[in-house]
């Protein structure tokens, strides 16, 4: 207890219930963090992540009501005694979606708005303004509308507009869930900075494991609204059965060299980053006189998800692009010159930063968007002369968020919706509507309202009103953002299943590890052209291109292109795989 | 340079005219001025020459002409229905059409007059005048500034951040819609285009629910963004951009302010820019 003045948050004891729920949020929550600390939060979806960061800034009781027992002191400060705006000061909170927390017209006033309300005097806002934007990088953009900048800037100046006000304590509610890659790389690399240079405490909420692993010094688990683990990065993903307890998946390189101790290979320790996983497995190679000859090559029962593709392409495509563009009102070029063949069956992923123009491709292959030159063949129709209504019995469009399309007030009805428009008889709606709700299993949940269910349903709800109209194609936007581990798992396997069964799949996505894992076909996009077009090890393996457009291929991949010298190929997808070639390795080729 | 809020609508357009550097407590003014003049006169050549002056203003300020069409692609319908509305509801005067035949019951509604029509004209013209004149102050000043030239003329702060955030929500909503008209397009949804009143505000259903979810949560987010920013932490507030009235602000303001006065006069003693629809000599 002598060390209080180093503590900056206590909380003892603490619960919390939304007024209106049974269920208890947090409960009996104690922890504490010292000054300059960086801890991540993890947890699954509904573990009361965002419900702790609400009571550490006062937002929880004053702004969102509940019944709340225990205490939390912040800076010494008891949260409950003391008035919101005054915590504001102390606790700098940022949330996901930067859309919803900038307001103002410039990046500058954005930066002053913070102080400004605290009655700060003027000389020394401007002073604050400098100094924050010069230590975020974003002076020369002051003068910018954040509505102009890009996903990562946007938080950049989120996190800035809140450091005005000189917080001791940065809390960020994931604050990279909506970011492409590059942008995710930014705000960690802004969260070390700020720690090293100047000292703040920084807790994030996140589900990226690798990032997480490389930058933080402790990690706390959330379950069920309970703390359930707390720790250095190495004890947490060191921990047996990590994933079935907490739903958190490690980096790949903690996993794999978990795998590869089960399989009787003695390493001393778990590694959490890359570079220590290098040279773990480059001790272990010498220090067992491994002698390394020749470069192993992946055989072709290593390769069975690029065989799905060559079985299809003797088809005629089911969609056919010719020399697309797309030229928005303005002039804003988004597509160029694009040629592309889809074939039935295949799972395609298109990755790509934000901008690239993935969206505006997929919105044609369903008519929402009508070529500007070129065009889109479905099924041999060319979607110039089609309705989208008409289109949309072939491609079927999941978005991303199922509250943009929810409204019926049972699941029947709400999958029901799309075979209705579509005029079909009574007794084809039934059928159907049966059939979709057995698949997803979603039978016990008929006659529920779909706002009332959780996120994971509704989801599957949102998949389901899609899948009644039984389109071909199905073509999926980012299906997994925002989603933790298992939802996204979840997400991913139905889609996989249902590849399996006949559909074409197109997705676009950030995951590396999904793209990795699912897809036969992984297109790469930059500024409106196509980059790459192969398979994931075909593209994967090209990470200085990959590079250029800020993408980067799998953890599991880099090590393999890292080992390179010592015999590792260089498209490794998965950490079976890795562990296969390892063995090779070792055991002399 | 154009400026786009955080909701990615133009809410200014930088320039180097007088309008641009006018202190924007001389912009208000001008507002309560053109508005001031739409509701005193009743002539419709006076009120045209008001409309003109401000249209005038508006090229000046050289804010680009697709701005004048996108605030009035809603305004001639709504116009062209006061100025007809009126014609058919004034209560006497030259009969030019009659659409409903005379009755007890209605009198002289439903006879398209010329002196409803004239009344309709200039009835429009007011609407007119307070359209082009909000936006061209809102399209020339920051809001920042605006915010707080209101609140230099003794404005509370909250009221005005409010009104001026409002400016923003509308465009925030409209592409909400939009991504939630395409979520049910691609269910194979179409607009109701028959049909009553009634069944039509049933086939928007699948837009409206969506849309109120989803309005209720982003506000609720918003306000938790809001508060942790401090915003409403003390009545004491400073102001990062400071504006300061120079001797240009006070010659206009010095002038809208003289010709006011000499305009009402006029009006209350000769009568000018009055008009008596009753009383029209045309012929």
């Amino acid at each position: 207890m002598n060390n209080t003045e180093e503590r900056v948050i206590y909380i003892e004891n603490l619960s919390f219930k939304y007024s209106g729920s049974k269920r208890e949020a947090l409960k009996n929550i104690s922890l504490s963090i010292n000054k300059g600390e960086f801890v991540a939060i993890m947890g699954p979806t509904g573990a009361g992540k965002s419900t702790l960061c609400l009571t550490l800034n006062g937002s929880i009781p004053y702004m969102i009501h509940g019944h709340l027992k225990g205490k939390v002191l912040v800076d010494s400060i008891n949260t409950q005694e003391t008035l919101m705006q005054k915590l504001a000061s102390i606790v700098g909170l940022v949330f996901q979606n930067p859309n919803l927390q900038l307001f103002c017209l410039d990046v500058e006033s954005e930066l002053a708005f913070g102080p400004e309300n605290l009655a700060v005097e003027r000389e020394e806002i401007a002073r604050r303004v400098h100094e924050i934007a010069k230590l975020l990088r974003l002076e020369d953009l002051l003068e910018r509308s954040p509505s102009q900048l890009s996903g990562g800037q946007k938080q950049a100046v989120a996190i800035g507009a809140v450091l005005t006000m000189l917080p001791k304590v940065l809390v960020l509610d994931e604050p990279t869930s909506n970011l492409d890659p590059i942008g995710t790389k930014q705000v960690f690399e802004i969260l070390k900075r700020l720690k090293k240079e100047k000292g703040i405490t920084v807790i994030i909420v996140s589900h990226k494991s690798e990032e997480i692993a490389e930058f933080v010094d402790r990690i706390v688990i959330l379950r069920d609204g309970e703390k359930f683990m707390d720790g250095k990065p190495e004890e947490i993903f060191s921990e047996k059965d990590i994933v079935n307890k907490t739903f958190i998946r490690p980096p790949q390189v903690s996993e794999l060299i978990y795998k590869l101790i089960q399989r009787g290979y003695a390493f001393e320790k778990i590694p959490t980053t890359i570079d220590e996983a290098a040279e773990l497995i480059r001790d272990y190679l010498i220090k067992n006189n491994v002698n390394i000859n020749k470069k192993v090559t992946l055989n072709s029962s290593n390769q069975q998800k690029s065989l799905g593709e060559s079985s299809s392409v003797k088809n005629e495509p089911i969609i056919k692009i010719r020399n697309l563009w797309h030229i928005y009102r303005g002039g804003v070029v988004a597509v160029k010159d694009i040629n592309l063949d889809i074939y039935p069956g295949e799972f395609i992923s298109i990755i790509g930063q934000n901008g690239a123009g993935k969206t505006t491709l997929v919105k044609h292959f369903n008519g929402l968007l009508k070529p500007t030159k070129g065009f889109v063949m479905v099924k041999g129709y060319d979607t110039r002369t089609m309705q989208v209504s008409e289109l949309s019995k072939y491609v079927g469009y999941i978005y991303q968020n199922p509250d943009d399309q929810l409204f019926a007030d049972t699941v029947e009805e709400e999958i029901a919706f799309g075979p209705r428009n579509l005029g079909w008889s009574e007794e084809e709606i039934k059928r159907s509507v049966d059939e979709v709700l057995k698949r997803l299993n979603l039978e016990h949940l008929r006659d529920e309202h779909p706002l009332s269910l959780g996120l994971g349903d509704r989801h599957r709800v949102a998949v389901a009103s899609v899948l009644s109209m039984k389109p071909d194609v199905i073509i999926l936007d980012e299906p997994t953002t925002g989603q933790d581990f298992r939802g996204s798992r979840e997400i991913v396997n139905l889609i996989n299943d249902l590849n399996k069964e006949g559909k074409t799949v197109i997705m676009i996505t950030h995951d590396m590890y999904l793209v990795a894992e699912y897809s036969h076909r992984v297109i790469v996009m930059a500024q409106g052209e196509i980059l790459l077009d192969g398979t994931p090890k075909e593209v994967f393996s090209k990470s200085e291109i990959l590079a250029k457009s800020y993408l980067s291929p799998p953890q599991i991949t880099l090590l393999g292109q890292k080992l390179s010298d010592v015999g590792f190929p260089s498209d490794i997808l998965s950490v079976d795989e890795f562990c296969d070639v390892f063995e090779r390795i070792v055991k002399g080729g | 340079m154009v400026k786009i809020s955080s909701r990615g609508y133009v809410v200014y357009y930088a320039g180097d005219t007088l309008m641009h550097k006018l202190d924007p407590r001389a912009k208000l003014i001008m507002l309560a001025y053109f508005v001031g003049l739409a509701l005193l006169f009743s002539n419709p050549i006076h009120l045209a020459l008001v409309l003109l002056a401000a249209i005038l203003i508006w090229f000046y300020a050289r804010i680009p002409a697709k701005e004048v069409s996108r605030v009035y692609k809603y305004v001639y319908g709504t116009l062209a229905l006061v100025i007809i509305i009126q014609g058919l509801s004034f209560p006497t005067g030259t009969e030019i059409l009659r659409i409903i035949p005379e009755n007890p019951l209605l009198g002289n509604v439903g006879a398209l007059t010329i002196e409803g029509l004239v009344y309709g004209i200039a009835i429009s013209e007011r609407i007119l005048i307070m359209m082009i004149i909000g936006p061209l102050v809102i399209y020339t000043t920051p809001l920042d500034r605006l915010i707080l030239g209101m609140v230099k003329m003794k404005m509370p702060y909250t009221i005005a951040y409010i009104m001026s955030s409002a400016l923003n929500i509308l465009p925030s909503v409209q592409l909400e819609i939009a991504t939630i008209i395409e979520a049910q397009t691609a269910r194979a949804f179409t607009k109701l285009e028959t049909g009553g009143f009634v069944e039509r505000m049933r086939a928007y259903i699948p837009i409206l629910v969506p849309l109120i979810v989803s309005m209720a949560r982003n506000s609720t987010q918003l306000s938790l963004a809001m508060a942790a920013r401090a915003f409403g932490a003390s009545k004491e507030r400073t102001f990062y951009r400071d504006i300061k009235a120079e001797t240009k602000d006070y010659i206009v303001i010095g002038i809208m302010v003289v010709t006011f006065v000499i305009f009402v006069y006029a009006y209350i003693v000769y009568g000018f820019g009055a008009f008596d629809f009753y009383a029209i000599k045309f012929f």
